[in-house]
């Protein structure tokens, strides 16, 4: 854990000082702690509203895509699940679409795209309900289904809007820009009730790792722990997907990785997954913006590219997996 | 105090019935064993028992009717280990054992200090407090069934369900496993009910034996009554021969169709 807590704040750090800009580490530390420090007003403008904002919303994504899909993997016991297993990027992408084929204002954006992730996950549940008997497999091949259906929409609409190709592809390759603190604000709380429900829940989920029937008969309400908890990382991986785009990989890797390392028990792997999937953004994010400067590389192609060799070094160094 | 009661209990999925009216007993430290044939409803039995298969009619241990209780009392009551347990490869054995405290511990409680030492116990009293540090994958097929019952254990549940609890192992673990159920269910006075598909090795361990065959009870008492060859051939579809010697009752199958065995 304290492992975990340094590395959060070392990538914090880092993510502050680095860009074109230069900002000496003591002198900010000082400015911070609101004592006199000779940082200039540009430099000390820049940290407050330019970097610490976006360090703080890529800190806070990270975690919530690593708490997500360390979460839809024991919900599933699926290695494969990610954040985005019932839908929620397809509809969050059609809701995008949408409001920037509609030319809507940019504050628009963030509320169309959550509406489209909701109403995914939520049609998702409605279809599993409807066939088989409930079992989680209904549950993801309706999350296929729906998705799926989902794209074909958003490809239509894209069709028929190809002037706004550019603005729509950047968006599903994934962004952290911020306009100030208002982003991180608009998310803060999604996160912070999803991410505590998920947190709440390690035990429940260490019990489902024996399978539904198993579970019940050791008296846990299965039904009600999936519902919530899917609910909490559907809504908060929502959250962060309106204000970020899509950014793969952070759901899927962060979690394997510490359970590699860690071993099977989610109280370890849900609080560590968002310790490191906040570090992981963070730094992901630096490399984004620094590699082109003054352009930057979607931050999605970074996680997958950064996030691939290291999935692979963890896998090769640890012994666990079989 | 009374022990298990089971009167009329059907089960039915989807369009077939598995269960047709099945009442049976069992005394408080007694063992049962039910045998039957592949598909007879011996899992379904147990399963319904528990609570974990819908059913109707009635199940009743000890005062409580074991229907009305919600999950978390139920398991309380009743422990069920499964055929095939699922086993989470990385998963730590002690913390396996733990979750058998899970109906002890509110919805988004944590194990407690009492919860931790019946889970230690739990393996001690199988002989596997060394292992607890290990992972279930790196087990070996009987070290992983010792578990399972520790976990069982942990429970604190005074009726035990098992399903086939050592089909999977050879004889000599077979014979070790049944023996450390038997010396538990004596040492913690639990009542066991419990599938079998070895007959001698249900003759030898059970109190009592019941034949379930197509949903129903053909045939219910000591293993010398029902173990009855005519009965077997019957019920299984195969030429037994059954020797009652000191050693108890023991089923030896015969091969049919003219190959003698030394030929």
């Amino acid at each position: 854990m304290l492992i975990g807590l340094a590395v959060v704040l070392g990538a914090v750090a880092l993510g502050s000082l680095v860009g074109p800009v230069h900002i000496p580490f003591g002198e900010a530390i000082k400015r911070l702690l609101g004592s006199p420090s000779s940082l200039t007003d540009r430099q000390a403008d820049i940290l407050t509203a330019v970097r610490l904002p976006r360090v703080v919303l890529g800190g806070l994504v990270g975690s919530m895509l690593a708490l997500a899909g360390a979460s839809y993997q024991g919900v599933f016991r699926n290695p494969l699940a990610d954040p985005y297993l019932l839908g929620v990027a397809a509809g969050a992408g059609l809701g995008a679409t949408v409001a920037i084929a509609a030319d809507a204002p940019p504050a628009v954006l963030p509320a169309a795209a959550f509406a489209g992730a909701v109403l995914a996950v939520v049609a998702t549940y409605a279809l599993g309900r409807t066939v088989g008997r409930r079992t989680t497999i209904s549950l993801i091949l309706a999350g296929v289904a729906m998705a799926s259906f989902f794209t074909a929409v958003q490809t239509y609409v894209q069709q028929r809007h190809t002037d706004t190709l550019r603005e729509v592809y950047a968006w599903i390759l994934g962004r952290l820009s911020t306009s100030g603190w208002r982003e991180v604000l608009l998310i803060l709380p999604y996160l912070i009730v999803g991410g505590a429900v998920i947190l709440l829940h390690g035990r429940m989920l260490d019990v489902l790792s024996l399978g539904d029937e198993e579970a019940s008969a050791l008296g846990v309400p299965v039904r009600r722990v999936r519902l919530l908890v899917v609910g909490a990382a559907t809504l908060g991986t929502a959250a962060a997907v309106a204000v970020s785009g899509l950014i793969g990989f952070v759901g899927i890797i962060v979690p394997h990785a510490i359970r590699l390392v860690t071993g099977a028990s989610y109280r370890v792997i849900l609080p560590l997954s968002a310790m490191f999937g906040a570090a992981f953004l963070v730094v992901a994010d630096v490399a984004a913006r620094t590699v082109l400067s003054p352009a930057e590389l979607p931050i999605g192609v970074v996680t997958a590219f950064l996030g691939a060799p290291f999935f692979v070094l963890v896998l090769r160094t640890s012994k666990g997996l079989r | 105090m009374s022990g298990l009661s089971v009167s009329d209990l059907r089960v039915t999925f989807v369009d077939t019935t598995v269960l047709k009216g099945v009442s049976l007993s069992a005394d408080r430290g007694e063992w049962v064993g039910v045998i039957g044939p592949n598909g007879a409803g011996k899992s379904t039995l147990l399963r319904a028992i528990h609570g974990t298969v819908q059913s109707s009619g009635t199940v009743a241990f000890g005062e409580h009717d074991v229907g009305d209780l919600p999950g978390s009392a139920r398991a309380r009551l009743a422990a069920l280990v499964p055929q095939r347990p699922a086993a989470p490869y990385d998963m730590r054995v002690f913390d396996y054992v733990l979750l058998g405290r899970s109906p002890h511990i509110s919805y988004l409680g944590v194990e407690g200090p009492h919860d931790l030492a019946i889970a230690r116990d739990s393996l001690e009293s199988l002989d596997m407090l060394s292992f607890a540090d290990r992972i279930l994958g790196e087990l070996s097929g009987g070290e992983f069934q010792q578990v399972v019952l520790a976990r069982a254990l942990a429970q604190e549940a005074a009726l035990l369900l098992l399903d086939e609890p050592t089909s999977a192992l050879d004889i000599g673990h077979q014979l070790h496993v049944l023996g450390l159920i038997d010396r538990l269910r004596r040492e913690h006075d639990l009542t066991i009910l419990s599938a079998m598909h070895d007959l001698t090795l249900a003759a030898q361990f059970c109190d009592r034996l019941v034949l379930l065959s197509q949903g129903v009870v053909v045939t219910d008492g000591s293993p010398r009554h029902v173990l009855d060859a005519a009965l077997i051939s019957q019920h299984y579809g195969a030429t037994v021969r059954i020797i009652d010697d000191e050693a108890g009752v023991i089923v030896v199958p015969v091969r049919q169709n003219g190959h003698s065995v030394d030929r």
